[in-house]
């Protein structure tokens, strides 16, 4: 018991440290522009100027852009790939290996290489400079496919057994069972594919050049710009950014700490 | 070979049905969002194309080009080394971590969790902007720190020998929550009872570990092991926006030659060849992982 | 059943042909040509073009414009070249010396010679035309002439009690004096960049060095005079009196403006920003200092307008792009010049009759060292290449100039072959 209680104390004193830079991004933001590289630990003159100027109505409108694209490429995302996982892990059909080996080398390739080819699919299928180009072709993502189905791979036969004499089908027993004990995987994964595809940077900007589909980080990435960048408020707006990503973990936190025998089931 | 069809039965046809079912949406879009753009890259890696004029087809010339590449060589070999470092590292300390939040049983655990967790939330750029407050060689908070205990000012990114560790430390600090959580889950998914027994038997926690948790967590440890390594060849974004590859080429890591090959030299031809280069070598390496795991 | 399918046929082309035809006209007369137009720039400076824009819809119906605004370091990186393989490149563009030459070899920009008008070529510098110029077309307009000075915290330097240094050695010396445990004697540029190549051209022509023969068949990197440019600036960096590494722009005039550095060489274009947004700081600028017995010579950037070669409205991004900079009308690039941003315009016209604006403040001292500019040479992407990883060499890995610059000798020599 002892011993739990010291790496306790360590393990906060780190988790300290690993905050320690975020709060530098909100200390800063409310620095003003003559003193955001002086090291301090706390503003000598704390202004709301920065944050005032960073609230512009593109970046309100980048970030309710960022918002509806990352939910929706997440909640679809999430049961595409539930599917998936839990057919390769748990079922048995022909050609299994060779698509699953297939699914999973993809993950191989740098994205930079695919940037052109899959530009050119977003154009012949004519999704560029829309929504749909930046959403569609985030859904398919290897990782959550092979998650899932290592998740899958350890999942108790009972319950499918028990279902099963029960005379479910597969598809019912798939939604009603199955994917509600999934909390465990379904919850990082969550912050995954949210934050996956709100900090996606190279694929918004080389698919969408209309101004009413900037995402919030092509917002960030213009602010900066060659001669004088207004550093203060690349901060302020930073920091702002990142508000929706920390209330989304606020709101987690109690599923962060449930296993799957929390959900009641033994 | 190919007429040796097995007889299903019908329950086993609706299984296959069903499986497919479940597959082909998923399979579909990747098929087109993913497949075919590799499909296309293995295309133009045969090709000499500068992504305006024609393409010109050159055969095997790329991959020859690649083996006589010594700038391609050495960027590669220090992909390796961040990857010796980066990967063991983030492996061990998440679950290190993971292990010991697991036994914490006071509201400390979510605190721990949580900060943990918050960096992966930063992007590149912005993570960029926060670590150089951190590193800056005459006005950072971590020279400061180190000059109160006596110790002069480091250059960290600004130096040749320190620059890839900067680097790898902020790696570190933006993925180890993200990873925990993973290893997280997976131990909450122990029925508790395993480790009471092993414990009444007198097991100390090491051992409880040894032989309890780390053997039932395997297939998340390959999981994670696996896409790690991959991350680890692909790091790009911040390396572009702390370093560009500098100082000299110090993190210059192969990822960064083949984006400034195919775009900055406009040679996607030969960036396409040098990407199938790379999936190669990283499939022999997932393969040899799973190996090396399954024997155990 | 056959006859059914016939009529039925005959019926469906007459509606094509009618509905095609129909569109045509109608086309003529309300579907305006549209130019996609792509910015990077931010602030004022982009204030500026969207006016610009504007106007220029408000008095053209055939021919509109669409802006769109993007960031300055993927501009010219990723996204020309992945639209340009896409077929989705704008009509117009901006193209910076560093890329012209790798733009130009591809045939990615379009011939504007026949757009120039006589009046139009007598007005620009000749430098700047010149410059702009590839295998005897021109492939792009100059309008602004960006030029590097060195720029210094006044205050700093009287506390120190520095005299502005005007030699290399008087830099070196003034570098080393001014560098304490919390500033930085000089900012120099750190990343392998172009920006970097950009101000190290003038300690290039400084020291009488060459990157390559007349013809652009022999390289001439590995001399005497390269060395001793390059240990010259590396030495800079090595004995820890400019930064290694930074956390904002080595172009950023934020580097003297709050305090990290004592002295920076950058350009005209922080001017604005040195006098508004640093206004309660005191900066001064001289010319670039010169080694003994040599005169100080400083370089001549800017963006060009060009148009896409694969443009299916060559003509009418030619018209706009001669209207916005090129025309008989210099008000835009008088605004663009003294009020968007400062830099010098590439017509001699507006300089002509703007001769006060060019006098005032720190732009007084630009304007004298004016003439010394040579503008920003254009090489090749492997050239460009191997020069910068010199640069870097002699930075950060502690190379001698001698060594640095044979290798990257080798290294170009083997490109050109």
């Amino acid at each position: 018991m002892k011993n739990h209680k010291i790496s306790a104390i360590c393990l906060v004193l780190i988790g300290l440290l690993f905050l320690f830079p975020i709060y530098i991004l909100f200390m800063t933001s409310f620095k003003s522009v003559n003193e955001i590289f002086v090291v301090s630990l706390w503003p000598q003159k704390a202004t709301l100027g920065s944050l005032q100027d960073a609230l512009k109505p593109d970046f309100i409108r980048s970030v309710k852009n960022s918002l509806f694209v990352s939910v929706t490429v997440t909640v679809v995302a999430m049961i595409l790939h539930a599917m998936c996982g839990y057919a390769v892990a748990r079922m048995k059909f022909p050609g299994k290996t060779a698509i699953f080996t297939m699914i999973i080398s993809t993950l191989m390739i740098p994205t930079t290489t695919i940037l052109v080819p899959l530009f050119m699919v977003c154009k012949a299928i004519g999704i560029t400079n829309s929504y749909s180009g930046l959403i569609i072709p985030a859904f398919f993502n290897a990782y959550g496919i092979f998650l899932f189905h290592q998740f899958y791979l350890d999942f108790p036969g009972e319950l499918e057994e028990a279902a099963e004499v029960e005379g479910c089908s597969r598809l019912k027993m798939f939604f009603q069972i199955v994917l509600p004990l999934s909390k465990p995987m379904i919850v990082p994964l969550t912050i995954a594919f949210f934050l996956g595809t709100w900090n996606n940077y190279l694929w918004p900007l080389i698919v969408n050049k209309k101004a009413e589909y900037y995402t919030v980080q092509v917002y960030l990435a213009n602010l900066v710009s060659g001669y004088g960048t207004p550093w203060n408020i690349l901060i302020a707006s930073a920091a702002l950014a990142a508000v929706p990503v920390f209330i989304l973990f606020l709101c987690m936190q109690r599923q962060l700490v449930d296993g799957i025998k929390a959900t009641g089931i033994k | 070979m190919s007429n040796q069809r097995k007889k299903y039965s019908k329950r086993e046809r609706r299984e296959h049905f069903t499986a497919y079912a479940f597959i082909i949406p998923d399979f579909a879009g990747l098929l087109v969002f993913v497949i075919l753009p590799i499909v296309y890259a293995l295309y133009i890696s045969f090709f000499k194309w500068d992504l305006v004029s024609d393409k010109i087809f050159i055969g095997l010339d790329n991959y020859i080009r690649m083996f006589q590449d010594k700038n391609w060589w050495t960027a590669l070999l220090r992909t390796l080394k961040l990857t010796l470092v980066y990967v063991p590292g983030l492996f061990c300390f998440s679950l290190l971590a993971a292990v010991l939040v697991s036994r914490i049983k006071t509201k400390a655990a979510s605190f721990i969790k949580t900060s943990f967790l918050m960096p992966f939330a930063i992007t590149s750029v912005i993570a960029s902007t926060l670590w150089m407050f951190l590193y800056n060689e005459k006005r950072g908070y971590l020279n400061a720190l180190l000059n109160a205990v006596g110790i002069p000012d480091q250059p960290f990114i600004g130096s040749e020998s320190q620059a890839m560790v900067s680097v790898i430390i902020v790696l570190l600090w933006i993925n180890i929550g993200y990873n925990m959580i993973l290893f997280l889950s997976a131990i909450k998914d122990i029925p508790s009872s395993y480790q009471e027994a092993a414990t009444i038997d007198g097991a100390n926690g090491w051992e409880v570990f040894r032989y309890i948790t780390f053997p039932l967590i395997k297939q998340t440890s390959i999981f994670i092991l696996i896409t790690t390594t991959i991350a680890s060849f692909q790091v790009l974004d911040l390396i572009m926006v702390m370093t560009k590859g500098g100082p000299a080429k110090a993190t210059g890591v192969g990822a960064l030659y083949i984006y400034d090959r195919s775009f900055n030299m406009m040679e996607l031809g030969y960036g396409s060849a040098l990407s199938v280069f790379m999936f190669v070598v990283l499939l022999v390496f997932s393969f040899i992982q799973l190996k090396l795991t399954k024997e155990e | 059943m056959k006859m059914k399918k016939l009529v039925a046929a005959g019926m469906a082309a007459l509606l094509t042909i009618s509905t095609a035809s129909g569109a045509l006209t109608v086309r003529a007369e309300e579907e305006p040509v549209t130019l996609k137009f792509w910015t990077f720039q931010a602030g004022e400076e982009a204030a500026y073009l969207e006016k610009f824009v504007q106007e220029w819809n408000d008095t053209h119906d055939s021919v509109k414009v669409e802006q769109t605004v993007v960031n300055q370091s993927d501009y010219t990186t990723t996204l020309i070249p992945t639209a340009y393989a896409n077929g989705e490149a704008p009509d117009v563009m901006f193209v910076e010396p560093a890329t012209f030459r790798k733009y130009a070899e591809k045939g990615m920009l379009a011939d504007l010679s026949p757009y120039y008008t006589d009046e139009l070529k007598e007005d620009l510098l000749p430098s700047a035309l010149e410059a702009s110029t590839y295998d005897g077309k021109q492939l792009s307009l100059p309008y602004e002439m960006e030029t590097l000075g060195l720029f210094y915290n006044k205050d700093m330097l009287a506390e120190a009690g520095v005299e502005p240094p005007k030699t290399w050695d008087e830099l070196y010396e003034a570098a080393k004096q001014l560098t304490t445990d919390d500033v930085y004697g000089l900012v120099l540029p750190v990343e392998k960049t172009s920006y970097t190549l950009f101000n190290f051209w003038p300690f290039v022509w400084m020291s009488g060095a060459d990157i390559l023969s007349e013809d652009g068949k022999e390289c001439k990197v590995n001399s005497k005079e390269m060395a001793e440019a390059l240990d010259y600036w590396g030495r800079f960096y090595q004995e820890g009196l400019a930064p290694s590494s930074l956390q904002i722009g080595p172009y950023d005039i934020g580097n003297v403006g709050t305090g990290i550095a004592a002295m920076q060489i950058s350009g005209t274009y922080v001017i604005n920003a040195a006098e508004s947004t640093y206004q309660d700081v005191n900066i001064g600028v001289v010319p670039l200092p010169y080694p003994d017995g040599k005169e100080s010579v400083t370089v001549a950037g800017g963006q060009r307008l060009a148009v896409n070669a694969n443009s299916e409205h060559v003509e009418e991004a030619a018209e706009f792009i001669m209207w916005l900079f090129g025309g008989e009308d210099i008000t835009h690039l008088t605004d663009w010049t003294t009020k968007a941003k400062f830099a010098y315009p590439a017509r001699q016209s507006v300089i002509d009759q703007n001769k006060e604006i060019f006098e005032e403040g720190l732009r007084k001292t630009f304007t004298e060292f004016y003439v010394t500019a040579v503008p920003e040479p254009s090489y090749s992407a492997e050239v460009t290449d191997a020069l910068s990883d010199m640069l870097q060499e002699v930075m950060f890995s502690g190379s001698t100039g001698a060594d640095a610059a044979a290798a990257a000798e080798k290294t170009i020599n083997a490109a050109l072959n």
